[in-house]
């Protein structure tokens, strides 16, 4: 049975408010305070978040402060789940609170860059926490990832040497015994603080769990119109709005400036890393309200979807897919080959790009496709094979035509598509696609008489 | 703050607190006429009386104050600062107090005059064991924790008693959890700070005599200084006379046993009082009434202290229905105080009753004073300077010479 739990402070991280009550309940060493407010020694708590705690605690901390509020308030959750989608939001608000949940399973955590590696402080807000309640405390936004001023007093935050990881050697390290006393170094980058701010509003603005639309829906509406995307709206120039990003963040003096994969990705919908919306939204100058509470009717939202393969089209059993293309493939590939596509007759040469057309296979998929790999093997051929089946093709087809009358080159010419300057290599495959007669019919169209008598 | 002191009960005045302390067992007159068994059973009945004294009244009001002086202390800046400070002295990163250790004081006194009567009664009706409990911060809050003083001076047996006593109020673990871990008397005594800090409102040390008997003593005292700076918490120290000379000794230990001291009673209209309460709880056959003479005479033999007086008149009576005499008077009291309380004969001083003095005098001893007439007039006109210039002469006792001069000698001590 607990005795003392301190009250949390405004805030404060759920994590600085156990290392309090470590300091405040007596304890002679932080395993001890673990002890007490872990389910067993084996769980792993959590500095951005609460951690599994064992029930007694449970009942405490529940009977001081609703659970939700704790988890909303002074965890990182809205640095994770500010822009994810609404049912995974509330999934993770009540897995972080009720089932103790481990983070890594809710949100996609990023590795962290050098400067985000340790907790952080503002001197003059410790100075402040003195006079006001006695003692220093974690704040939550001090810990948010590429905030390097404290809004407040607008100063650069401090880096302390306690691990921002909740990785396995954990300790409970109290603010007010680990914190020095460092000079205060003023921040002088109006736009690093204009940033800083941006990004501390967002993460304090109440978390919205009805309005879903995808965070991809509003950086697209940011993009239109700029340099970084084509009039239709169908093309974006991410590697150039990648680029400016870097110089333009550099300039600031960000920790971790997102990449060009990360831009990707989150313009595309298939990441919602906090940090990356915050660079590319300040960047496009999408207002805070904008970017929070956006208001896009239906057609808005449907066109930008419109704009990119979904991902729902990709196969989800790819070898089962590969087998019920192999028939298609193989009626294709033979169509193509005997020239069934075409309505002269002419044979094609089977290629992947032509097989990708007719099929309306996606491009790419037969990297993962080898049994149709196989098929369009068997129909692989040099373009010189591919010419001298024309000319085979052509030579017998006007033969037919003709009856009795000769046979023109230029006529040949023309249903072939073959050009005599090609002949060189032709020419010595003929006999593999017609007999001797007819491969010599062919080559004296193509070679004046006194050429082939002397060679 | 605010919602922390509604918490306590309502201070009392008066003849509130009067009321509220007195303490009369159910007497039924007819109990005199039932057999000798069931009156000797009755009998037991008085052991219930309390009849509150001024001293009871200081004791309540010192009590009352002193928890509520803790209790503004808890959850303010400075108590934070403080909590602080005792965790960095227990992970060895210096120290330096905050809050201070003005909030100490004693309660001294001969045994039996029911100091620790009075202090039961006044720690019930300031809240006794009921726990303040608070949601926000989240804390237990002990009104009081009454351990004694260990009879070895152990600091680490004081400090784990008084843990013991925190665990059993709240349901906590924190003497399992020092014992586990072996902790070292610094680590006790920082444990021991946080938890009063938080938890506690009034320790109370019962039998503080035995720092004085015990070479340990000093040890102890220092400890309990420690713990009075870094906890915040008002500390009791109850005990014997002779705790008072041992804190006299230093100042720092003087400051800290400020408070109330208090002798035997004189025969005052309180024991009068008390006397004639007694008297109306009679068990004997023939109850008498209380005559100014029984009242002198049981003066006399419990020498004022109130356990003793009770004692007497319970063994009067048992002594009186067991022999038939069934009658409170002089000679079954006498029959009581040699039989049965011949232990405390010795113990028991007998203070003169008051004659118009402000102040109450102790006689140190009582001289059989004979008046010696002298034959020779010429000696009636020597002055009692000029014998105790003569003693002083001499080197002779003056009180010696000033009786066989004839003077009426009374030795007082000062």
């Amino acid at each position: 049975m607990t005795g003392f739990v301190p009250s949390i402070y405004p805030d404060e991280l759920v994590y600085s408010w156990f290392c309090r009550y470590y300091v405040h309940s007596g304890y002679t060493a932080s395993k001890t305070a673990l002890e007490d407010l872990l389910y067993n020694r084996h769980c792993n708590p959590s500095k951005e978040f609460i951690g599994h705690m064992n029930t007694e605690m449970e009942q405490v901390i529940k009977g001081m402060y609703p659970i939700d509020e704790l988890v909303l308030e002074h965890t990182m959750f809205p640095q994770y789940a500010r822009f994810i989608e609404c049912t995974k939001k509330k999934d993770a608000l009540y897995r972080l609170g009720n089932d103790f949940c481990d983070a890594h399973l809710l949100f996609t955590i990023l590795p962290r860059s050098e400067e985000d590696k340790y907790l952080k402080y503002c001197p003059l807000c410790v100075t402040d926490d003195r006079k006001q309640y006695g003692e220093a405390y974690w704040h939550r936004k001090h810990q948010i990832r590429n905030m390097n001023v404290c809004n407040k007093h607008k100063c650069r935050l401090a880096i302390s040497t306690i691990p921002a990881k909740s990785e396995q050697s954990f300790t409970l390290d109290p603010a007010e015994i680990v914190v020095q006393d460092v000079m205060v170094r003023p921040a002088v980058n109006s736009l690093e603080i204009e940033f800083a701010s941006y990004m501390e509003q967002i993460f304090e603005t109440p978390m919205d769990f009805e309005n879903d639309i995808a965070i991809d829906t509003i950086l697209y509406y940011g993009l239109k119109g700029t340099k970084y995307m084509s009039s239709t709206g169908k093309t974006r120039n991410t590697q150039i709005l990648a680029d400016d990003m870097q110089r333009y963040y550099r300039e600031i003096g960000l920790n971790k400036v997102a990449s060009m994969y990360q831009i990707q990705r989150t313009l595309l919908g298939s990441r919602s890393d906090f940090s990356v919306v915050c660079q590319i939204a300040f960047y496009l100058g999408v207002s805070v309200e904008n970017l929070l509470y956006p208001s896009f009717s239906e057609k808005q939202i449907l066109s930008v979807q419109e704009t990119r393969c979904s991902k729902e089209e990709t196969p989800e059993d790819w070898e089962q897919y590969d087998e019920d293309m192999m028939p298609i493939l193989e009626k294709v590939a033979h169509d193509i080959y005997y020239g069934n596509i075409n309505d002269t007759g002419r044979p094609e040469r089977v290629s992947e790009r032509l097989v990708y057309k007719l099929t309306g296979i996606p491009n790419h998929r037969f990297d993962n496709m080898p049994k149709c790999c196989r098929i369009l093997s068997r129909y692989k051929e040099s373009y010189a094979q591919n010419w001298a089946r024309r000319l085979v093709w052509a030579y017998q087809k006007l033969k037919s035509e003709n009856g009795d009358k000769p046979v023109f080159w230029c006529d040949i010419r023309e249903i072939s598509g073959v050009k005599k300057k090609n002949a060189d290599v032709i020419l010595p495959l003929l006999e593999q696609y017609a007999d001797k007669t007819t491969a010599n019919a062919i080559k004296s169209l193509i070679i004046p008489a006194n050429v082939i008598e002397n060679p | 703050m605010e919602n922390l002191i509604e918490q306590m009960p309502k201070m009392l005045v008066g003849q509130e607190l009067e009321k509220a302390m007195l303490s009369l067992p159910v007497y039924e007159p007819a109990i005199c006429k039932a057999d000798a068994g069931a009156r000797l059973m009755a009998l037991d009945a008085m052991t219930e009386i309390y009849v509150p004294s001024a001293m009871s009244y200081e004791i309540y009001s010192k009590i009352y104050l002193a928890m509520l002086h803790s209790l503004k202390k808890k959850q303010t800046k400075d108590a934070v600062m403080q909590g602080n400070q005792n965790h960095k002295r227990l992970q060895s990163m210096g120290y330096h107090s905050v809050l201070g250790g003005s909030d100490s004081f004693s309660i001294i006194g001969p045994s039996g005059i029911g100091k620790s009567t009075a202090l039961a009664k006044s720690i019930a009706l300031s809240g006794g064991e009921q726990l303040i409990v608070i949601k926000e911060p989240y804390a237990q809050i002990i009104p009081c924790i009454n351990v004694q003083c260990p009879h070895d001076c152990s600091v680490k047996g004081l400090l784990l008693a008084i843990l013991s006593q925190v665990d059993m109020a709240t349901g906590t673990g924190y003497e399992k959890l020092a014992v586990k871990n072996r902790a070292s008397i610094d680590n006790l005594i920082g444990m021991v700070s946080q938890v009063a800090l938080n938890n506690i409102l009034l320790i109370v040390i019962d039998e503080c005599q035995n720092i004085c008997r015990n070479k340990g003593g000093v040890n102890l005292v220092a400890s309990m200084t420690q713990l009075i700076n870094s906890s915040g918490v008002s500390i009791c120290l109850v005990g014997l006379p002779e705790t008072e000379m041992f804190f006299g000794q230093e100042m720092q230990l003087a400051r800290r046993s400020v408070g109330l001291s208090y002798s035997a009673l004189p025969c005052n209209d309180y024991f009068i009082q008390f006397c004639e309460t007694l008297f109306s709880y009679q068990y004997v056959a023939h109850p008498s009434k209380l005559t100014p003479e029984l009242i002198e005479l049981l003066y006399e033999c419990t020498g004022g202290i109130i356990a003793i007086l009770v004692s007497v008149i319970m063994e009067t009576q048992q002594i009186a229905i067991l022999t038939g005499k069934e009658e409170l008077n002089r000679e079954t009291i006498l029959m009581a105080y040699k039989e049965r309380l011949k232990n405390v004969q010795d113990f028991v001083k007998v203070i003169p009753k008051k004659r118009n003095q402000t102040s109450s005098v102790v006689k140190k001893e009582v001289m059989d004073i004979q008046k010696e007439v002298h034959d020779d007039k010429a000696d009636v006109d020597i002055q009692a300077t000029t014998v105790i210039k003569q003693s002083r002469g001499c080197g002779e006792d003056a009180v010696k010479l000033l009786k066989e001069e004839g003077f009426l000698v009374e030795e007082v001590s000062v």
